[in-house]
């Protein structure tokens, strides 16, 4: 029998539906920081803020990405896209990812469905996939809110250049939701996967801020913050190299953890 | 003399099993020398047998020997690291098997704002059900209001929904881990009342239980295992009689000697009750022997009381469990045939 989705459909639909109260307060909240953000930029616009970072390091100013920090553009990825959406976004996706298999196999839930006829994969990919339609839900919420604030506040922004921040935003954060549910299938525990993916995180993080302020740029080319915070975000979207490396680090993941989840014991 | 013989239960099927045939038809779970290693752990120690359609087969033993283990293997929840099993035909592990077969594991999470309902219309997607079957009707049988959200059920209501789940497709095998855990006496006898019937209607049904009393009224077959190896393995009835009956008898006299040789050959004991001036002996054990035999010897005694009762899963729990020396071989053998 062909099931090109199969039974994993309705694990996809019983994680959202589940997630519901998460998803609401996770938007309200990337919305909310968006909209202060945004909403911020009159007090901000023009070249007061570029006088100030005039008088940062130069290593520091490229490090916090505060180069054109005078311009919507620069603002917007400075703050929003630039460091508290991808650093909650990537709080979100590590979290679900590790609860949505780890947490699941501790409490029994997927010793239920496994009773059913679905198969493992079915149910671990439903997961992963239902965790990136939560990311997406997100990002919409931050593009939204973002959208709506910059035309309260008459800030010079195109719906396209949100659209192609959102697309960065998702990018970016796909691939860690990815790991943390990997290293939870493979290992059945959320500790793990938190630790670890929190672990590369904030050293891809060190790496991309120290890189440069040290002048061991080679550091920063390591890091995935900063393939992604050196493209032009907001104007052309997420580098092409980015968006390979997200696929198949999302792709390798799947296939890694939901291999590992077909072969090992399942917790009751 | 006062003479009490107790009597097996309705439903007991020690003395009638309601499908003599079972033991003839077709196998529908092979477990096949499996073995289960957790470190330096033997789970499951080179466990071996087969379970045929129509069976109800009660597996017991005592915490740690490796119930769980083996009916999550039956189950694919996890794999042998030694062995095969076959269910239905297939590896436990192959998804489409596990639609016709039914699970009650040792804890049943559900989402705890979804109703009953709910619960049940998930579980029916995850099947791809159109409908929620007879779990209504089932519901019904165990008192269950389905309309209440997960977070209102107790402990007991929660099992009975998944007993619900496990059963709404008519599942062709039952794998049952403790499915009396917090049910009330009420519903445990409709439990038993429904696994005799599902049993009646061709379905296979493993359940593991501490409940000896739950066993022992629905199983026709008794799985038995210690320190992870089975035991005792085949049908309930001369299981049970290769226990012997359970015989207390209170004489008026201190004169056994009628009855040396048969003390002799039995597991009957002799006690001295009453004070010195009391010359009242009692005589208690199990009796494997021929019971008009014993009746009759005793008859040249002067019996005051006598109580014989059916032998109970209890005394294989006893005299397997209990016992460190014993390895269940001497039931194992008297019992030996197509299980």
């Amino acid at each position: 029998m062909i099931r090109p989705l199969g039974f994993g459909v309705e694990v996809t639909r019983s994680q959202l539906w589940r997630s519901r109260p998460a998803i609401i307060g996770w938007s309200c909240a990337l919305a909310g920081v968006s909209a202060l953000y945004t909403g911020f930029w009159p007090a901000f616009e023009g070249e007061t803020l570029e006088a100030l970072t005039d008088e940062l390091p130069p290593g520091l100013v490229d490090a916090l990405g505060y180069e054109a920090i005078g311009t919507a553009e620069g603002w917007l990825t400075s703050t929003t896209y630039g460091l508290l959406g991808p650093l909650l976004l990537l709080a979100f996706g590590i979290g679900y990812g590790a609860r949505s298999m780890a947490t699941d196999e501790r409490d029994g839930v997927l010793a239920v469905e496994l009773a059913q006829p679905i198969t493992r994969a079915e149910a671990s990919l439903g997961r992963l996939l239902a965790g990136i339609v939560q990311l997406a839900i997100l990002v919409i919420a931050v593009t939204v809110a973002t959208r709506i604030t910059a035309s309260i506040v008459g800030m010079d922004i195109a719906t396209s250049q949100l659209i192609e921040g959102a697309d960065g935003l998702f990018t970016f954060a796909v691939p860690w939701m990815a790991t943390s549910w990997a290293l939870a299938a493979i290992s059945g525990r959320r500790d793990v996967a938190v630790g670890i993916t929190t672990g590369l995180a904030v050293l891809a993080y060190v790496f991309h801020i120290l890189g440069p302020a040290t002048g061991y740029d080679q550091l920063g080319n390591l890091s995935p913050f900063h393939w992604y915070l050196e493209s032009e975000l907001l104007a052309v979207g997420p580098d092409r190299g980015v968006l390979v490396f997200a696929l198949v680090t999302t792709a390798c993941m799947a296939v890694m953890g939901a291999t590992v989840f077909a072969r090992r014991d399942v917790a009751s | 003399m006062a003479i009490v013989m107790s009597e097996p239960a309705a439903a007991d099927r020690t003395l009638a099993n309601p499908s003599p045939d079972a033991d003839e038809a077709k196998p529908v779970l092979t477990i096949d020398h499996v073995s289960k290693v957790f470190g330096q752990i033997r789970a499951v120690d080179d466990a071996s047998a087969t379970i045929r359609a129509g069976q109800i087969v009660g597996l017991i033993g005592p915490n740690g020997s490796g119930k769980t283990t083996l009916l999550r293997m039956v189950a694919g929840l996890a794999r042998p690291s030694h062995g095969s099993i076959s269910l239905l035909g297939m590896a436990p592990t192959v998804s489409s098997v596990r639609r016709r077969v039914g699970m009650v594991g040792a804890r049943f999470p559900v989402a705890r704002r979804r109703s009953g309902a709910e619960v049940l219309e998930h579980i029916a997607a995850l099947r791809q059900l159109d409908n929620t079957g007879r779990a209504d009707a089932l519901a019904d049988r165990f008192d269950l209001d389905l309309t209440r959200r997960a977070d209102e059920l107790s402990r007991g209501n929660l099992q009975k929904l998944a007993l619900v789940q496990a059963m709404m497709h008519r599942p062709e095998v039952l794998l049952l881990d403790e499915p009396t855990v917090g049910l009330d006496p009420v519903a445990q006898r409709a439990l038993n009342e429904l696994l005799i019937q599902e049993q009646a209607e061709g379905t296979t049904i493993v359940m593991s239980s501490h409940v000896l009393s739950a066993v022992h009224t629905v199983a026709t077959h008794v799985l038995a295992i210690r320190d992870g190896r089975i035991v005792i393995d085949g049908p309930i009835g001369p299981v049970l009689a290769s226990t012997g009956r359970n015989v207390a008898v209170r004489l008026g006299t201190r004169d056994v000697e009628p009855l040396t040789d048969l003390l002799q050959r039995s597991e009957l004991r002799v006690h001295h009750d009453g004070g010195a001036d009391e010359p009242e002996w009692t005589i208690a054990g199990r009796h494997h022997g021929d019971l008009n035999e014993l009746i009759g010897r005793l008859g040249e005694t002067r019996v005051v009381d006598l109580a014989i009762t059916p032998p109970q899963l209890d005394d294989i729990v006893d005299s397997i469990y209990r016992d460190p020396t014993s390895d269940g071989s001497a039931i194992a053998s008297s019992t030996e045939g197509p299980s």
